[in-house]
C-alpha cells in the first residue's frame, strides 16, 4: 500500500472541505454551525510528519487555508517561471493529532478530566475473582466506580428470595440484572411481557386497542435453526418448508385470541446478537405516511 | 362396552397406543431427540431427560413450543400437544454491556 501523499491533505480534502460547508450555509443560511474536524482524522500512514513548530490544537484550519487562497490570488504567475524544482507550494500544513494515550492518561487511567472507558475491566481481577453467577455469595468484581454508583443507588446487594422471581425467571437469571454481568433472555422476556400487560390494561375500557405486538427474544434463534447453510433454501424438502411456516404462524399469534399480527401496528423483536440486545422496530405499512413525515432529511 | 367406544371416540389423532405421546425436542444445532410421554405428565420429567441426555444445566436452555416458552409444570394436554410435536431446545441468550 502507498503512502498518501502529503498534498492530499493540504489541497485536495480542503476542496471537500470548502465546498460542504459552501452547499450547508446555502442549505441551512446563518443557522448552520461549522462542524468540529478534529475528530476526522486520516490514517496513521496517511498523516504527515509533525513540524516542530506546529500547534494544532490551537490553529485555525480554516482561517490558515483563507489566507492561503489570498495569497494565490495575489500570486503572479506571469512572473513566475516553469516548475524546476521539486519542491511544491503545497499551502498550510493540516492540522496533527496524537490519537495515542497520553502519558498523563497512563498516569491516571481514571482522572477527572481523562477518557473514562465504560467497558473497561481489568482482566487480572478478572482472572482471579470467581464468577459472580456461579457463586450467589461471590463478591462483585472490582469494576469501574460506576459500578459501585448502582450498587449504592440501585442494587441492594441482597439475597435473592425465591419468592421475588418472576415465573419464568430463574435465579441465574435474575442475577444477570447485577452490575457487571450480561441480560439474559428471560429478563427480556419477562419484560416485554409486562409492557404487553400494561399495553392491555391501557386500553382495555378503551375502543382503542392494543397496537404493539412484543415478539419473544427467540423468534430470531428458532427461525435460525431452520436455515441451513449448506443446503440451497431451493432444494428443502416441503415438510421443512411446512415447519418453518408453522412456526411463523405460531410466533405470529403468540396472544391466544388477539388479533393477528398483521392487525398490529407496531411489532417489537428483541435480538441478541454480538453480545448486545437491539430491538427491532417494525411498523406496520399501513402507517408508511407517518414515517415519511417524521425521517429526517 | 359403550363407554369403551366413546372412550375411542374421543382420542385425538394421532395418539394410538393409549395415553402417550411422541414429542420431537430440536436442538440449537438440529439435532432431534425424540421421548414418548404420557399426556398428563409434567414436561419437567422431559426436560430433565433432555438436559441430561446433553450434559447441560437445566437453568441454561429454554424449551419452547409454538413460540411460547414452556414451564416445567405444564403437561402436554394443557398445552394441547399432538403426536410427533416439535419443541425448541434453546440456549440462554445474553447481552448488554458490562458498565
Amino acid at each position: 500500500m502507498h503512502d498518501m501523499p502529503p498534498i492530499f491533505h493540504d489541497s485536495v480534502l480542503p476542496t471537500f472541505v470548502r465546498g460542504y460547508d459552501e452547499l450547508m450555509l446555502e442549505t441551512f443560511g446563518p443557522t448552520y454551525e461549522r462542524p468540529d474536524f478534529k475528530n476526522v482524522l486520516p490514517k496513521r500512514k496517511a498523516r504527515r510528519i509533525a513540524e516542530p513548530s506546529s500547534e494544532p490544537f490551537e490553529s485555525n484550519y480554516f482561517r490558515d487555508y483563507e489566507d492561503y487562497q489570498q495569497q494565490q490570488t495575489q500570486f503572479d504567475y506571469a512572473a513566475s517561471g516553469s516548475f524546476d524544482s521539486e519542491q511544491f507550494d503545497v499551502g498550510p500544513s493540516a492540522p496533527q493529532y496524537d490519537v495515542g494515550v497520553s502519558q498523563s492518561q497512563f498516569e491516571q487511567p481514571f482522572g477527572e478530566e481523562s477518557y473514562r472507558p465504560m467497558l473497561y475491566v481489568d482482566p487480572i481481577i478478572q482472572v482471579d475473582q470467581p464468577n459472580s453467577r456461579d457463586d450467589p455469595n461471590a463478591p462483585f468484581l472490582d469494576l469501574p466506580p460506576e459500578v459501585d454508583w448502582l450498587k449504592t443507588h440501585w442494587w441492594s446487594g441482597g439475597p435473592i428470595e425465591k419468592a421475588d422471581l418472576p415465573q419464568f425467571c430463574s435465579e441465574a437469571s435474575v442475577r444477570s440484572l447485577e452490575p457487571g454481568n450480561l441480560v439474559e433472555d428471560s429478563i427480556i422476556d419477562e419484560y416485554c411481557k409486562l409492557l404487553k400487560t400494561r399495553e392491555l390494561m391501557l386500553y382495555i375500557d378503551s375502543d382503542t386497542v392494543a397496537s404493539y405486538y412484543f415478539m419473544n427474544p427467540w423468534f430470531f434463534q428458532v427461525m435460525a435453526t431452520y436455515h441451513s447453510k449448506k443446503k440451497n433454501p431451493l432444494r428443502r424438502k416441503a415438510s421443512e418448508w411446512a415447519k418453518f411456516d408453522t412456526n411463523c404462524k405460531a410466533y405470529g399469534t403468540l396472544d391466544k385470541g388477539a388479533r393477528k399480527i398483521t392487525d398490529y401496528n407496531y411489532i417489537l423483536m428483541p435480538v441478541a446478537t454480538d453480545g448486545h440486545w437491539i430491538l427491532f422496530f417494525v411498523v406496520s405499512k399501513r402507517l408508511r405516511s407517518d414515517i415519511v413525515r417524521f425521517s429526517p432529511r | 362396552m359403550s363407554g369403551t367406544t366413546t372412550a375411542d371416540e374421543d382420542k385425538k389423532p394421532g395418539t394410538e397406543g393409549g395415553a402417550h405421546i411422541n414429542l420431537k425436542v430440536k436442538g440449537q444445532d438440529g439435532n432431534e431427540v425424540f421421548f414418548r410421554i404420557k399426556r398428563n405428565t409434567q414436561l419437567k420429567k422431559l426436560m430433565n431427560a433432555y438436559c441430561d441426555r446433553q450434559s447441560v444445566e437445566m437453568n441454561s436452555i429454554a424449551f419452547l413450543f409454538d413460540g411460547r416458552r414452556l414451564q416445567g409444570a405444564q403437561t402436554p394436554d394443557e398445552l394441547e400437544m399432538e403426536d410427533g410435536d416439535e419443541i425448541d431446545a434453546m440456549l440462554h441468550q445474553t447481552g448488554g454491556g458490562i458498565i
